[in-house]
């Protein structure tokens, strides 16, 4: 699954957390640190495990945790017109 | 016919409108920033990009109507023009000006205002914000009795400093309140001139006015203490406080329409940098207002505000 940002969006550094908002809604998303490191990284299009895999040698957490959290996120950032899953 | 030279949320203005409340500057160095002039303005703008049912926008010109007021017709951030209407005392519309006609003014040279009062404490700048009748100015008052100078009172521009710091410029007005809360601060003896006969507001004198830009310390938006919400004060994540400076945008609306979303967009997360954005959450009772006060400053304290203060 190939994970693409969606739509044109501004953001702004706040601490370790981001900011963003949509251009075109003009709605604002906070990312945490975890979550401004997942948008950094679909700076290009990014396929889901690889995601993972860097977390993984990123920040201390379990595979399994890991997995669920980032579809979870993931998720939610697609509902927001922020990003797009390629099936692929 | 006479005008005279204001200054206000960091722009000179002169005005043949005379503009009680407000301090007069003595003269005018070079040009002006703002005239505003009495005049014909017309009933409606013929070919007008955008309309709002007491509004209109075209190009430059911005077209408000307040009925049983006047007529104002804002041209570039640059000039007013003022028709009041037949019956309407001419010093009465200052208060439609100083609110929301500069509020618009200060949008059409694509500043950011946000709806808010403020005061100094040590140099810096602490923001109210909330909605009419919120307790912005009842705050600002309550604090200016404590000493407290009244940096703006009803809308508070807002600008980025070279590095980034927000800084809030002083409207350069004095405190406008209700009636009931000025007996309430036993302001009532130093109460002068009248705002608007319907409105039972008054000018009144109050601590002394901050002229130079501050830095903002903190912002806090005011709501009533009721369930879910017990008084105190909490500070804002991140996202809340960026949301909570936008959703305070004098005349949000404007905003939309004027396609101002992405400089409040870089002046919200400017200060919400800042991570002092905060829930004030009090009974609206004016018998609370000392406790109010009293735990604002312990707040200060502890964010350390006061340190350093004489």
């Amino acid at each position: 699954m190939l994970v693409r940002r969606q739509g044109d969006w501004l953001s702004a550094q706040v601490g370790d957390e981001i900011v963003m908002m949509s251009a075109e809604k003009g709605n604002y998303i906070g990312l945490n640190a975890v979550g401004a490191r997942i948008w950094e990284l679909i700076s290009s299009p990014t396929p889901v495990d690889e995601i993972c895999v860097r977390l993984l040698e990123e920040f201390d957490v379990a595979p399994d945790v890991c997995r669920t959290e980032v579809a979870a996120f993931l998720d939610e950032l697609k509902a927001r017109g922020a990003i797009d899953v390629d099936a692929a | 016919m006479m005008t005279r030279v204001y200054q206000v949320s960091g722009l000179s203005v002169d005005s043949e409108v005379p503009l009680p409340g407000l301090l007069n500057v003595e003269s005018a160095r070079g040009p002006t920033d703002v005239a505003i002039r009495f005049g014909d303005v017309p009933l409606a703008l013929d070919d007008a990009a955008l309309t709002g049912p007491t509004w209109a926008i075209d190009g430059e010109k911005f077209l408000l109507r307040i009925p049983g007021v006047a007529r104002f017709l804002l041209l570039g951030g640059r000039s007013i023009v003022c028709e009041p209407e037949p019956h309407m005392p001419r010093d009465d519309v200052a208060i439609f000006l100083l609110g929301t006609v500069l509020g618009i003014l200060l949008h059409q040279r694509g500043q950011v205002v946000l709806h808010a009062s403020a005061v100094a404490v040590n140099g810096k700048a602490v923001l109210f914000c909330g909605k009419s009748g919120a307790g912005k100015s009842t705050m600002a008052a309550a604090l200016g009795q404590g000493g407290q100078p009244c940096v703006a009172d009803d809308l508070c521009r807002i600008t980025l400093r070279g590095d980034g710091e927000p800084i809030v410029h002083s409207d350069g007005r004095q405190l406008k309140l209700w009636a009931q809360t000025i007996d309430q601060l036993q302001l009532a003896p130093r109460s002068r001139v009248r705002v608007r006969r319907e409105l039972e507001k008054y000018y009144v004198e109050h601590g002394g006015a901050v002229e130079a830009p501050l830095p903002i310390a903190a912002v806090y938006a005011l709501r009533e203490a009721r369930p879910p919400h017990a008084a105190g004060i909490q500070r804002m994540s991140v996202l809340d406080g960026a949301n909570a400076v936008r959703r305070h945008a004098y005349r949000g609306v404007l905003v939309e329409r004027m396609r101002q979303r992405e400089q409040y967009f870089r002046v919200a997360t400017a200060v919400a940098r800042s991570g002092n954005v905060y829930h004030l959450t009090r009974p609206l009772a004016f018998a609370e207002l000392p406790q109010s006060i009293a735990n604002l400053r312990r707040h200060w304290s502890e964010i350390r505000l006061l340190q350093g203060a004489t």
